[in-house]
C-alpha cells in the first residue's frame, strides 16, 4: 500500500444560506486506503463528499485528487472517481441490463469495451440473474449492488460511498462488506460514510470524525479503539487463579489503577494510560508481585463510545480559516 | 449407463447482459438510447399509439361503409370529414400529446436524484437535455409514420396532395420540436406551474381545432415553401434553442454559466429587422420587431427572476479577457443585477431597430422610446420586489416574479374595465394604474397619444424602480469584486 497522499483536502469551506456546512476541513488520504467518514446528521459529511465528487464547488479551499485540482479540472477528476449516493430512485421502465448499459455508454465505452466492462461489473456484483428485471422490482440490497456496479463502470481509482449499508439486511450488509474488501485488495482508495460505526471499524484503515463542519479527529481505527489518541484510560479484565483478594489489594495500592468491578475469578479495572508499553510494564509488575494472573485482557472501546466521547470533548484539528468572511459570500449558494 | 447420463447436467444459461443491450448501436448518443428505451415502454407512448390507431381504423371503416352506400356528394362530404379528422388527430398528437409528455422529463431525473449520477459521467447538462428532446421528437416522428398509411388511404377518397401533405407533416413536426423544447424547460419548474401550463394548453384548445382543420385546407403545405416561412423557421429555431438552453441551465452544475447563449441568442431575433425593412415590406419588418420585442421580454423575465450570486468560476472566464472582456462579462453573469444590464441593452437595441422602420413623426419616435422605458420598468419591478424579500423568495423566485407581474397586469386590466364601464367615476383610478410600472405598460400600449401628467408619474415610478434596483444590486457587484481580489491571490487563505 502506498503512503503518498492520493487525496489532499485543505481549508475546505462551503456556506449555504449563511450556514457554514463545511468550515475549514483539511485532511489527506493515501492511495489504497479505506477511510470512514463519521459524523452526526448535519455534521457536513455529505457536503464534503459532494465537494470531493465535483458535484459542488467550495467557497474556499483546495481539493487535489491524484495531484489534479478538483475545482479546476472537474472533468478529468470525474474519470477517476466513482460516486455512490446515499439514496436514489429507480428509473421507470428500465431493466438492470439497460441501466448498466446506459451508464457504460455514458462513460464513453463503445463496442466490445462496453460489452466486456458491463459483463465484468455485473459478474463482480453478482447481478447476472437480474439483468432483465425492472429496476423498481429490486430489493434494497440488490439496488445497492446495482448502484455499486454503476459506480465501478469507469474503473475508478477513488470511490466515494455515502451510507452504502443503510437499510440493508444483515446478509446484504455482509455481501456488501465483502465487495468493499475485494475492492480494497484491488488497490482502490475508498471513502465511506456510515452511521454503523462498528461496521466502519471493520472495513476502514482510518476514521475521520466530523462535527459541525469541522474534522474533530482523523486517525487509525485501531488507535481509536485503544483510546491512545485521546490520552485516555483503558479498561483491563484480569483473571486470577485462586482468591481475588491479592489482586484487589494490589489494585488499591498501585498508582494509576482503579477497581471497577470485582468478580469471583478476577476483576475489571481502569488504568490511567492506554499506552501498550505501560500496560506491559504493569503486567510484569503484577507477576513479580506474586499475583496469580492467568489472563490480562484489555477491553477495546467501542467506536460508538469513542465517537460520543469525542463529541463531548472535541479536539478540532485547527482549520485554516480566511481572516474575514464577507457577508456577500455567506449568501452564495 | 449411457454416456449422456454420465455427463454432468449443465445449469441453464443465465440471461445475458449482451441480449439486453443489442437493441441500439453503441454509436448513438447514450441519452437518446436511454430515453428511447424508456419512452417506447411508457404508457404515454403505447397508449397514444393504440388509441390513435384505433380511432383512425374506426374512422376508415365508417368512411368506406358510407362511401359504398352513398352518392357522389355524400362521398365528397365523407372524404372531407376524414381529412379533417386525420389532421386533427395528427395535430393533437404532435402539438399536444408529445409536448405534454415532455412536462415530466426533467422532473423525473430531479425526483429520482439521478442528475448527479449523469453529470459524473461524460454526459453534460446539454447532452442530457438534447437527448431527452431528441427522443421525444423521434417518438413523435414514429407516431406520425404509423399514421401515414391512413393518410395514403385518404387518397382513394380523392383530393389528396401527397407533396402538400408531406410538407404539412414537416411543419407539424417542426412545431412539435419547438413546443417540446418549451415544455422541457417548463418541466424543471415548480409543480404548480407545471399544472397550470397544460391547463392553459387545454383551455386554449378552442384554438386547436381551427388550426388543425387549417392544415387540411388546400395548399397549406406549400405555404412553407414561401420566403416568409424562412423567417418563421429562423424564429422557431431561436425559440427552440433558447428554451433548450433554459432547460440546460435548470440542471447544469452551479459553477456552469450558460448566460452567453441564453442572452446572446435572443438578440439575434432583431437581426432580420433592418434587412426586412430594406429588402421586403415594412409590415414584415414591423412584425419581426414585435416578435423580437415579445421574445426578448420573455427572456428578460426569465433572466430577471433569478437571485443567484456570481461565483468565482463564472467571473474568472471574463476577468481574464482584459477590460472589454470584463465589460461584456457584466452582462452575462447569473442573477438579476447582471440581467438588468442585459435587459437595458435589449431595450436600447429594440428602439434602435424600430428606427430602421422609418418612423414618420417625432411623436411616434418618442412613443417607441417611452414604451421601451415602460417595458424596462415593468420587467425590473418584480425583480426589485424579489430582492427586497430575498429571504422568503429563494425557493421559487420565478413564481414570485410571475405573481408580482400578473397581479399588476390584472390590476391594470380591472382599472381599464372599470374606466370603460364608468368613465366619470373611475378615470382617476385608471390614471393611477397607468403610472404603475406593469399595468402602465399594458394601458399605454393601446394609446397613440402620450399624456404629459401621466408620463411624469410613469417616469417617476420607473426612476424609483431603477434606483432601488441599483441600491439592491450593490451586494451582487461587491461579491464580484471580492472574487476578483481573491483570484489575484489564489489559495485557501487569500
Amino acid at each position: 500500500m502506498s503512503t503518498a497522499p492520493f487525496l489532499e483536502v485543505e481549508g475546505l469551506v462551503r456556506w449555504f444560506e449563511g450556514v457554514r456546512a463545511v468550515n475549514g476541513v483539511s485532511f489527506s488520504i493515501a492511495a489504497g486506503q479505506v477511510v470512514g467518514l463519521i459524523g452526526a446528521n448535519g455534521a457536513g459529511k455529505t457536503t464534503t463528499m459532494r465537494l470531493l465528487a465535483t458535484l459542488d464547488i467550495p467557497d474556499r479551499g483546495t481539493i487535489r485528487l491524484g495531484g489534479i485540482d478538483v475545482v479546476e479540472n472537474p472533468n478529468e477528476v470525474r474519470q477517476r472517481l466513482g460516486w455512490m449516493p446515499d439514496h436514489f430512485l429507480a428509473y421507470k421502465d428500465t431493466t438492470v441490463g439497460d441501466y448498466i448499459d446506459f451508464f457504460g455508454r455514458a462513460h464513453g465505452l463503445r463496442g466490445d469495451d462496453l460489452t466486456r466492462r458491463v459483463d465484468e461489473v455485473i459478474d463482480f456484483t453478482g447481478l447476472g440473474e437480474l439483468v432483465r428485471r425492472p429496476m423498481d422490482k429490486l430489493s434494497k440490497g440488490q439496488t445497492q449492488r446495482l448502484c455499486l456496479a454503476r459506480t465501478l463502470l469507469n474503473d475508478p481509482e477513488f470511490l466515494i460511498l455515502d451510507e452504502p449499508a443503510a437499510g440493508l439486511d444483515p446478509k446484504a450488509r455482509l455481501e456488501f462488506k465483502n465487495l468493499v474488501r475485494v475492492l480494497r485488495e484491488r488497490g482502490k482508495t475508498i471513502l465511506i460514510s456510515s452511521h454503523i460505526l462498528s461496521e466502519l471499524g471493520e472495513m476502514c484503515d482510518t476514521l475521520l470524525f466530523m462535527d459541525r463542519g469541522v474534522v474533530v479527529h482523523h486517525g487509525e481505527t485501531e488507535t481509536l479503539r485503544r483510546g491512545t489518541t485521546t490520552g485516555g484510560t483503558c479498561i483491563v479484565d484480569i483473571t486470577v487463579d485462586g482468591p481475588v483478594t491479592p489482586l484487589s489489594e494490589w489494585l488499591a495500592l498501585r498508582q494509576g489503577w482503579k477497581l471497577v468491578e470485582e468478580r469471583r475469578d478476577g476483576a475489571r479495572a481502569e488504568f490511567a494510560s492506554a499506552e501498550p508499553a505501560q500496560l506491559a510494564a504493569e503486567l510484569r509488575r503484577l507477576v513479580t508481585d506474586n499475583v496469580a494472573v492467568t489472563d490480562f485482557h484489555r477491553q477495546d472501546r467501542r467506536l460508538e463510545e469513542a465517537f460520543v466521547e469525542m463529541l463531548r470533548d472535541p479536539q478540532p484539528i485547527p482549520p485554516k480559516l480566511p481572516p474575514v468572511l464577507p457577508a456577500a459570500e455567506e449568501k452564495s449558494s | 449407463m449411457s454416456t449422456a447420463a454420465s455427463q454432468p447436467i449443465s445449469p441453464p444459461a443465465l440471461p445475458s447482459a449482451v441480449a439486453a443491450r443489442s437493441d441500439f448501436p453503441t454509436w448513438l448518443p447514450p441519452m437518446l438510447v436511454k430515453e428511447l428505451r424508456q419512452g417506447l415502454r411508457t404508457r404515454g407512448f403505447v397508449g397514444a399509439f393504440v388509441v390513435f390507431q384505433l380511432l383512425m381504423a374506426l374512422m376508415m371503416i365508417g368512411t368506406v361503409t358510407s362511401a359504398s352506400l352513398g352518392n357522389e356528394a355524400a362521398r365528397a362530404a365523407t372524404a372531407s370529414t376524414v381529412n379533417s379528422f386525420f389532421w386533427t388527430l395528427l395535430t393533437v398528437q404532435l402539438l399536444l400529446v408529445t409536448p405534454a409528455r415532455a412536462l415530466g422529463a426533467l422532473q423525473s431525473e430531479i425526483d429520482a436524484r439521478t442528475l448527479d449520477l449523469l453529470l459524473l459521467t461524460r454526459l453534460t447538462a446539454w447532452r442530457v437535455v438534447v437527448g431527452k428532446w431528441a427522443s421525444l421528437v423521434a417518438q413523435s416522428a414514429l407516431l406520425l409514420v404509423a399514421m401515414l398509411p391512413y393518410g395514403i388511404v385518404r387518397y382513394f377518397g380523392g383530393s389528396v396532395d401527397l407533396v402538400g401533405d408531406a410538407l404539412t407533416c414537416l411543419a407539424l413536426l417542426g412545431g412539435c420540436a419547438v413546443i417540446t423544447a418549451i415544455m422541457l424547460w417548463a418541466s424543471g419548474l415548480p409543480k404548480a406551474v407545471r399544472i397550470i401550463v397544460p391547463v392553459i394548453a387545454i383551455f386554449g384548445g378552442q384554438r386547436w381545432r381551427p388550426l388543425a382543420t387549417g392544415f387540411s385546407g388546400p395548399g397549406f403545405g406549400y405555404a412553407i415553401t414561401r420566403p416568409e416561412s424562412a423567417l418563421l423557421a429562423f424564429n422557431g429555431a431561436l425559440v427552440l434553442v433558447f428554451f433548450l438552453v433554459a432547460a440546460v441551465r435548470r440542471i447544469a452544475p452551479v459553477a456552469e454559466n450558460h448566460a452567453l447563449l441564453a442572452r446572446g441568442l435572443p438578440l439575434l431575433a432583431l437581426l432580420p429587422v433592418p434587412f426586412l425593412s430594406f429588402l421586403s415590406t415594412k409590415a414584415a419588418a414591423a412584425g419581426q420587431l414585435v416578435f423580437a420585442g415579445i421574445f426578448l421580454g420573455i427572456v428578460g423575465m426569465i433572466e430577471l427572476a433569478s437571485l443567484r450570486l456570481p461565483m468565482a468560476a463564472h467571473w474568472r472566464v471574463w476577468a481574464g479577457r482584459g477590460t472589454f472582456g470584463r465589460f461584456v462579462g457584466r452582462f452575462l453573469l447569473p442573477g438579476w443585477p447582471s440581467a438588468l444590464l442585459y435587459v437595458s441593452l435589449a431595450c436600447v437595441l429594440v428602439v434602435t431597430a424600430a428606427f430602421f422602420l422609418g418612423l414618420p413623426t417625432p411623436g411616434e419616435a418618442q412613443r417607441v422610446i417611452w414604451i421601451a422605458l415602460l417595458a424596462l420598468g415593468a420587467l425590473v419591478l418584480p425583480a426589485v420586489a424579489l430582492s427586497l424579500f430575498e429571504a422568503r423568495a429563494t425557493k421559487s423566485p420565478g413564481a414570485i416574479y410571475g405573481l408580482v407581474f400578473i397581479s399588476l397586469s390584472t390590476f391594470g386590466a380591472i382599472a381599464a374595465a372599470m374606466s370603460s364601464m364608468f368613465p366619470v367615476k373611475y378615470t382617476g383610478f385608471e390614471s393611477f394604474a397607468r403610472i404603475l410600472p406593469v399595468s402602465g405598460l399594458w394601458l399605454s400600449l393601446g394609446r397613440t397619444e402620450l399624456d404629459t401628467p401621466v408620463m411624469i408619474g410613469q417616469a417617476a415610478f420607473v426612476g424609483l424602480v431603477l434606483f432601488v434596483a441599483f441600491v439592491q444590486s450593490r451586494l451582487y457587484w461587491r461579491s464580484l469584486a471580492l472574487h476578483e481580489v481573491r483570484d489575484r491571490t489564489r489559495g485557501p487563505d487569500a
